[in-house]
């Protein structure tokens, strides 16, 4: 046996160790002093030859050698100091390694060609060298071989070595794919296990969803049934509205018809009215004409009979004086008789006079009763005007009644089935039972959209839900997609890396045959025993294959059950669209319910504030309450009260007018037209005495007036043609004027005196005098007197 | 076990509220109270839930003077209850009417109306709108309902009355008042009443009141009163 080692020197050492066992003594004993190999003992059948390289591999070959011989050489290092196990002193030569190894081999191969080397050295010299040649020329040729052996041999170590560790990586690769291909298919399995449930409860739920979308489409079935019922019930009541329109035109057309006839009737009373108004001005008229000529004929015998009486006293104090002067004189009886007589004479007609002055009063009262007559007509006149003036008003009334009847007939055209005010009133009746029909509809389609709204939100939450597990389900499908594509990647790097195992499996097939091949040609040594290896290899390349069917089957089976879950979800995403979709229906339908509860609920609110209000309909419920209630205890205590207040004052005004009543009697005369005639033909005659009497002083005053102020003054009225008024004209001639063309012309018109221009006033002269005086100074007087001094000169000075 | 009490009540006007006993336990047996309210009781009950209601109006709302009302324990409140003889018959007549109404399901509402004595305006209507149960007037069945909840049912709307003075406008004039009945038009009208118009309030501001249930009737209180801002 034949060790070689070097396994302790540093890391490039390599310690190589034959162990050849031999029978041969001598063969080996030649192969010591030749290649200074000593031999240790031992002798054995069967040789190993372990090559250690590195410290990695060991490749070991089996030979029929028993010698063991071991060899320790430096390869690398042939400084090193070596703990050599032989006694051969020096160091083999990396070369000369390969040449020993050569030489080995060579001798193990060619067992049977030994030399003995202690033949009898001199005889056979010439031979041996010879000899000695051809097998130095055998042991090169061999040692050649033996290096390309070797080298053979270490690069197939090598790639051994190589492929072994590949071997091994990879059969770790494959146990840990392996594992995870377990664990990934456990994975699946949990993973199929929970989708298949959660498919399990989407379907519950879709078949619940199915339940309910069942139940709502009844409803709606219902409802619509309800519509249809209640739009028959609708066409039903246009029906009745139409007839009942039909009535109501009637009557509208009836009480167009009175309407027409009351107008006729108001004109035909409003012309009446007119005549009549007519008829009381024209009465007014004559009355205020004839009251004002009385009231002027009354004024005017006032003044005339003041006048007289008091003439009367004075010539009663003068007659009183002269009889006192005549009893003073003691004149001659007879002519006191006759101035007694005659006195007498004249108190008796004073006496008359007096009885007619009185008859005068009486008239006068008279005259006050004509006046409160003219006072109560013109009262009638007046009353009449504001009966004009209510007529006007009336008839604007009137006009508004129209207006207002106008649209309460357009607006019972447009109510329908209202012909008349009952009509209405019925009209209202039944809209009021409507109205609580409807709020119970309300109330009805109140929970209808309650438990719309719950199922809505139950169908929200399960769409939420199923939405929720959708995307669960989606996201566990693209993790699943992404695990899969994964397996498959790794699936086509597995076969990648089968294809190439097998390929160098293959190669080293190819090896072995090649090897093989050698071997039969060597057939020296037993190591031809090498198929044990290979078959082993082959055996788990087989296993390993097996297994790689066995994880593609289960990835295609997980691809199958993806495909399948990839199915249902896409089943189930259909199926959530659909529902997605009825959600979307029924939240329109929702939404339009909804509408009609804020109309309803619009309506409720009308109704609450109506019934706030206290309304009801009269049709329906009647109104009830004790006769003998605390409002009206109360309200006929204070009307008593009232009433006594109102009694009181009546009594007093009925007091005050028996008193004015008493008062009008005694006034009354019945023969009070005559005894005024009679008054007034007797005043007349005083008027005409009394004008005399009068006539006489103004001539005097009127004289008097012109000798002291120096001027004669005309008086004269005139219409003025402008305003028909008329005006008093005074014009004015100085006593000391020149001729009859200088005068002046004063105007008396409202309480003013103007003066007139004329041809005298305007001259220079006279225009100084005006401008300064009544200009300047607005004085009649002075310019009269200036003028009077002016004139007085000019006649006696100048 | 368990064992059943039930107890009925007497329809007579001064029906009396009792607090209702809560259920005992007691040693393995329960013993439950119930209150069962037929059509008389509950007649009465509102009835009477009525005369205190218009007292209290009367009083809260100054129709009478103060001292014209004399204090009373009732519904767990201190009520006030007027003297004045007239106001005190005319009082017990209507409810007693009322009562009949109710046991016969023809009473729709109640108004009570306050008006100014000089111009005879309405100024304030108190409005009590009754519900029957259709089902307790015609077949005669009973209903269920604890006396202490309608006792708080009644507690509430007096409170409420009580409490409007704080939002009603200050009657300024004096008023008085009258009791409206709404009826059914085929009802019969007793001696001594007779047809009366609605007496509205024109554009008035509407307060809800608190309902008072006997789950035979219910009495939905609301007060409609003038408002010229």
């Amino acid at each position: 046996m034949y060790e070689v080692s070097g396994g302790d020197y540093e890391c490039s050492t390599i310690s190589l160790t034959l162990e050849i066992s031999t029978n041969i003594g001598a063969s080996s004993q030649f192969v010591c002093g030749v290649f200074g190999v000593s031999g240790i003992g031992g002798v054995g059948v069967a040789s190993d030859v372990n090559v250690i390289i590195s410290d990695r591999e060991i490749f070991s070959l089996q030979t029929g050698i028993s010698k063991k011989q071991k060899v320790d050489c430096n390869h690398d290092a042939p400084h090193a100091t070596g703990e050599a196990e032989t006694s051969f002193p020096g160091y083999i030569s990396g070369r000369k390694q390969d040449e020993v190894g050569a030489a080995f081999r060579h001798c193990c191969g060619n067992n049977t060609d030994v030399i003995t080397f202690k033949k009898a050295p001199s005889a056979v010299k010439s031979d041996v060298l010879t000899s000695l040649d051809s097998r130095e020329k055998d042991v090169e040729e061999l040692q050649s071989m033996l290096h390309t052996l070797e080298e053979v041999y270490k690069a197939s170590e090598e790639e051994r070595k190589r492929l072994k560790k590949r071997i091994d990586v990879l059969e770790q690769n494959l146990s840990a794919a392996n594992e995870r291909e377990k664990t990934w298919h456990r994975q699946r399995l949990q993973e199929s296990d929970k989708t298949q449930e959660l498919i399990r409860t989407h379907i519950a739920r879709c078949d619940h969803l199915e339940e309910l979308l069942q139940e709502q489409m009844r409803k709606c079935a219902e409802a619509e049934s309800k519509v249809q019922a209640l739009e028959a019930r609708a066409l039903t009541a246009e029906e009745a509205a139409e007839t009942e329109s039909e009535n109501a035109l009637r009557e509208i057309r009836r009480c167009q018809d009175e309407l027409n006839k009351l107008q006729d009737d108001r004109e035909y009373m409003v012309s009446k009215l007119d005549a009549e108004v007519e008829m009381e001005k024209k009465r007014v008229v004559g009355a205020k004409a004839e009251a004002e000529r009385l009231q002027s004929e009354l004024d005017k015998m006032k003044g005339s009979m003041d006048k007289n009486l008091d003439k009367l006293k004075q010539e009663h104090q003068l007659l009183d004086l002269e009889i006192r002067n005549n009893a003073l004189q003691t004149t001659g009886l007879t002519e006191a008789d006759l101035i007694i007589k005659h006195l007498r004479e004249e108190l008796s007609q004073s006496e008359q006079e007096i009885r007619e002055a009185r008859k005068l009063k009486r008239f006068h009262t008279n005259v006050e009763i004509l006046k409160e007559q003219l006072a109560s007509e013109k009262l009638r006149g007046d009353r009449a005007e504001a009966a004009l003036t209510n007529l006007a008003d009336m008839e604007s009334k009137v006009k508004d009644q129209e207006i207002e009847l106008s649209a309460w007939k357009e607006l019972l055209v447009k109510i329908p089935g209202a012909e008349t005010r009952d009509g209405v009133l019925l009209k209202i009746g039944e809209l009021q039972r409507e109205v609580v029909a409807s709020v119970a509809k309300i109330g009805e389609a109140k929970a209808e959209v309650a438990k719309l709204q719950s199922a809505l939100h139950l169908a929200k939450r399960a769409k939420d839900e199923s939405e929720a597990l959708a995307n669960a389900a989606q996201e566990e499908l693209v993790e699943a997609a992404l695990n899969l594509k994964r397996a498959e990647r790794k699936i086509t790097l597995v076969t990648k890396e089968r294809d190439g195992l097998k390929e160098i499996l293959a190669s080293y097939d190819e090896e072995e045959v090649v090897i093989a091949s050698h071997q039969k040609k060597n057939q020296t040594s037993g190591l031809a025993d090498l198929s044990t290896p290979t078959r082993s290899k082959d055996l788990r390349i087989k296993q390993l294959e097996a297994a790689l069917a066995d994880v593609q089957q289960h990835a295609k089976l997980l691809g199958e059950e993806v495909e399948r879950g990839n199915s249902a979800l896409s089943e189930q995403r259909q199926r959530s669209e659909n529902l997605a979709l009825e959600l979307a229906k029924e939240q329109e339908r929702i939404k339009l319910v909804e509408r009609e509860a804020d109309q309803l609920r619009a309506e409720v609110s009308m109704l609450e504030s109506k019934i706030g209000r206290g309304e009801s309909n009269p049709a329906a419920t009647k109104v009830l309450h004790m006769l003998i209630n605390p409002e009206a205890m109360a309200r006929g205590d204070n009307e008593v009260q009232a009433l006594r207040a109102k009694l009181e004052l009546h009594e007093r005004q009925s007091d005050g007018c028996r008193e004015e009543y008493s008062n009008a009697d005694s006034r009354s005369d019945s023969n009070s037209v005559e005894m005024l005639k009679q008054r007034v033909s007797a005043l007349e005659k005083r008027e005409v005495r009394y004008r005399q009497v009068f006539g006489n002083k103004i001539a005097v005053f009127r004289e008097a007036c012109g000798l002291i102020f120096g001027y004669k003054v005309q008086m004269n009225e005139e219409q003025d043609s402008s305003t028909g008024s008329t005006v008093t004209l005074f014009t004015l001639r100085s006593i000391y004027s020149g001729s009859e063309d200088e005068q002046i012309q004063f105007q008396f018109k409202a309480g003013n005196l103007e003066m007139i221009a004329n041809e005298y006033t305007s001259s220079p002269e006279i225009q100084r005098q005006v401008i300064t005086f009544l200009r300047n100074f607005k004085s009649i007087p002075a310019f009269i007197a200036n003028l009077t001094m002016e004139l007085f000169n000019k006649t006696t000075l100048g | 076990m368990l064992r059943l009490v039930v107890t009925l009540r007497s329809s007579s006007v001064e029906a009396q509220l009792v607090s209702v006993e809560q259920p005992t336990r007691s040693m393995g047996t329960a013993q439950l109270t119930r209150d069962i309210i037929t059509l008389k009781g509950s007649a009465a009950i509102v009835s009477e839930f009525f005369c205190y209601a218009v007292n209290s109006i009367l009083f809260q709302r100054g129709i009478y003077p103060a001292e014209n009302f004399a204090r009373v324990k009732k519904y767990g409140l201190t009520m006030l209850i007027c003297e004045d003889e007239r106001v005190k018959t005319f009082i017990n007549t209507v409810t007693k009417q009322m009562a009949d109404w109710l046991e016969t399901g023809s009473l729709e509402r109640v108004v009570l109306v306050v008006a100014s004595i000089a111009s005879g305006e309405v100024l304030e209507r108190w409005s009590f709108n009754i519900e029957t149960d259709k089902e307790v007037t015609e077949k005669g069945i009973a209903r269920e309902k604890p006396d202490k909840e309608i006792m708080t049912d009644i507690q509430g709307v007096m409170r409420q009355i009580t409490s409007s003075v704080t939002f009603l406008p200050h009657l300024e004039e004096p008023c008085t008042f009258d009791l409206l009945v709404y009826t059914p038009p085929d009802s019969k009208v007793p001696p001594l009443w007779g047809e009366s118009d609605a007496r509205l309030i024109n554009n008035p501001q509407v307060v809800k009141l608190r309902s008072v249930d006997t789950k035979v009737h219910r009495v939905d209180a609301m007060v409609a009163y003038k408002f010229d801002g």
